[in-house]
């Protein structure tokens, strides 16, 4: 776990899911460009992820930034799990990932994904990823989980 | 009483006239042998005509070398007279005027007449019967599988010369024997069972539909069989001709088309799985080169200098691991392959030269057990394999010392286990299967460099020699990394490269 920025004011918080620590920081390059101040923590895998959520260290509301290839437990393993646990069941997921399978695609719809992006043009991408997903927090209301 | 003999000459006329109608020769002899009569069918097959036959002995219509047993038959015939046929099981033959011979089936008729008994013979030519029976002979004999023919009782009555080359029997020691000879003793209990069943319900039909049936032959080995069942009416009551095809040549090679089946299947799910994480793994470190490369162009611009360093190094690191990722590759789709020269290995000084290779850090070390074998083996395969056992156990060591224990056991009579003991972290049970997915680590490798192929291309070596790997571990503390070794590869060499064996 890591505290990438600091929030002045209560915003949504993003959980980024990723083991390369290189789309780590373009995600974090991208939101300081795009001048957004929101809480970021890190997971490098499902794992990780899971006891970040389940501890309550990321405070709700939160979108979670998904990579699918990883180490112990991959996107679609935390997903699995995830929309099994009631108490996170909810949460928003978009996908980020270089898989163009079909197979990956489908299969993280059928477990509610709010999208799925490639990441394919690199350092662009991420600007245009964050910039959907700060309109999408804008003006989706998210749920937020009572502590 | 001159009407009587009108009566009686009446009843001869017509005894003479219904001789004469007969289809089949008919001729009739006294006592001594002599004809007294004969029919026009009996002149068309002898080929005499009726003069030349009357008041001759019988003997003229048989071939020479019957005729002197002939009165010893005939007497017999007159002492215990009534209607039978000629030379019941031997085979009978006439004589033609021209002296050629042909088969004939002969019924015997005792007469009461005025003069004493006679004998009125029936006689039929039977060599188209006999042409027939040679031809079915013939065609049984030509037959490409082996052909029995067996009675009721179950007894061979007739088999060909494949049934000969397949059982191992000569034809002699067949005929006259109950079938169940050619059968596995233990199906020889229901075979009784079986045929009565098949006697009942006369029709053409595989045997055992649906059971594997099996031979055997004279030196008692099986082999597996297809059978056809024929029933064929003859003269003796119903056969059945067993047409039976050794079918060794046709499970092997569909024992072969299946193991060639499994092995496509298994390199095309290898390719699949080839070409997915290609299209991860491979891309992931290009990616990351890409990016850094936009970060240092825009710290650039904006005359950010202090940052740069760092995102060279990380750009460098990411070309190392490229380059590492393409060369485990390379490994990998290399390893396995069933070649190369054999030679004799000391396990235990070949492992501690693979281990001193590895540059391990202080603090770290090997034991070998002392029962470590000396043997001939493939020794470049083996060293892969331990040289990536030794990497992972000091690479993902948690303390600043650690100790790697190789030991040896024998597994079976064919193989070795070696294992490869560490007091790592260990690997929890619910990863253990997860380590053998080519790329998969456990760790990112942003803290751990590896391209996690390591334990697959073990894997991947080990199963080409007929082998297999084990993880025991609690996840707690410590590993063992069993993998088991053929103690004769060069057998499994030369079997799978039957052309270089010559050499």
């Amino acid at each position: 776990m890591q505290i990438l920025q600091k929030q002045n004011y209560r915003e949504v918080s993003l959980l980024i899911v990723d083991d390369d620590d290189i789309d780590a920081i373009a995600l974090e390059r991208a939101l300081r460009k795009l001048r957004l101040l929101n809480t970021v923590f890190r997971a490098r895998d499902g794992r990780e992820a899971l006891e970040l959520l389940r501890s309550g260290t990321v405070p709700s509301p939160y979108i979670i930034l998904l990579d699918l290839n990883m180490p112990r437990m991959n996107g679609l393993e935390f997903l699995e799990v995830l929309r099994t646990d009631p108490l996170l069941t909810h949460a928003v997921v978009f996908v980020l990932t270089t898989s163009k399978s079909d197979e990956d695609l489908v299969a993280a719809y059928r477990k509610h994904v709010a999208g799925y992006v490639f990441k394919q043009h690199m350092d662009r991408d991420f600007l245009e990823v964050m910039g959907l997903i700060e309109h999408y927090w804008r003006l989706v209301e998210l749920p937020v989980t009572k502590e | 009483m001159h009407d009587d003999i009108g009566d009686i000459e009446r009843a001869n006329q017509r005894f003479r006239q219904v001789v004469e109608a007969a289809p089949t020769a008919m001729v009739m002899v006294n006592k001594a042998g002599i004809i007294e009569m004969v029919n026009t069918q009996t002149e068309r097959i002898f080929g005499y005509s009726r003069v030349e036959l009357l008041g001759q002995l019988i003997d003229i219509l048989l071939p020479e070398r019957f005729r002197q047993q002939h009165p010893h038959h005939r007497a017999s015939f007159f002492s215990d007279l009534s209607p039978r046929a000629m030379g019941t099981g031997r085979d009978l033959y006439g004589r033609r005027k021209d002296g050629s011979e042909f088969p004939v089936e002969v019924g015997l008729n005792p007469i009461e007449t005025d003069d004493g008994v006679k004998v009125l013979s029936a006689i039929t030519d039977i060599s188209a019967r006999k042409r027939m029976e040679e031809r079915f002979r013939q065609v049984v004999e030509a037959a490409p599988n082996a052909m029995v023919m067996v009675n009721k009782a179950g007894i061979i009555e007739m088999v060909n010369m494949q049934a000969e080359r397949i059982f191992g029997y000569s034809r002699v020691e067949l005929l006259g024997q109950p079938i169940d000879t050619l059968l596995p003793e233990r199906f020889r209990h229901q075979h009784p069972h079986h045929r009565a069943s098949f006697f009942s319900d006369l029709s053409p039909r595989a045997m055992g539909t649906g059971r594997d049936l099996y031979g055997r032959r004279k030196d008692g080995s099986e082999f597996p069989v297809e059978v056809g069942l024929n029933p064929i009416a003859t003269d003796d009551g119903v056969k059945v001709l067993s047409a039976i095809t050794d079918i060794s040549a046709r499970i092997k090679a569909s024992a072969k088309l299946a193991e060639h089946r499994d092995e496509l299947e298994r390199s095309n799910k290898e390719l699949a799985t080839f070409a997915y994480v290609a299209s991860h793994d491979l891309k992931s470190p290009l990616r990351g080169i890409f990016q850094i490369s936009h970060w240092i162009e825009e710290d650039l611009n904006h005359g950010q200098m202090d940052a740069i360093p760092g995102h060279m190094s990380l750009l460098r690191g990411r070309l190392r691991r490229m380059e590492n990722l393409l060369d485990d590759l390379l490994a990998y789709s290399r390893a396995g392959r069933l070649e190369g020269s054999v030679s004799q290995i000391e396990l235990g000084k070949l492992a501690q030269t693979i281990f001193e290779m590895q540059t391990p850090p202080e603090g770290f070390t090997l034991e070998v057990a002392e029962d470590l074998p000396t043997f001939y083996t493939l020794a470049t395969p083996l060293e892969q394999v331990l040289r990536n056992l030794f990497t992972n156990a000091i690479k993902h060591h948690d303390r600043s010392q650690g100790h790697i224990h190789l030991d040896a056991r024998l597994a079976n009579k064919q193989y070795y286990e070696f294992s490869v003991t560490d007091d790592g972290p260990g690997i929890s049970p619910e990863y253990q299967e997860r380590v053998y997915i080519m790329f998969q680590t456990l760790r990112p490798r942003d803290e751990v460099e590896g391209s996690g192929m390591g334990l697959a291309l073990v894997k991947k070596i080990v199963e080409a020699y007929g082998g297999s790997t084990n993880i025991v571990s609690d996840g707690k503390r410590g590993c063992s990394i069993r993998f088991t070794w053929p103690i004769n590869i060069e057998e499994r060499l030369i079997r799978a490269n039957p052309a270089e064996a010559k050499l």
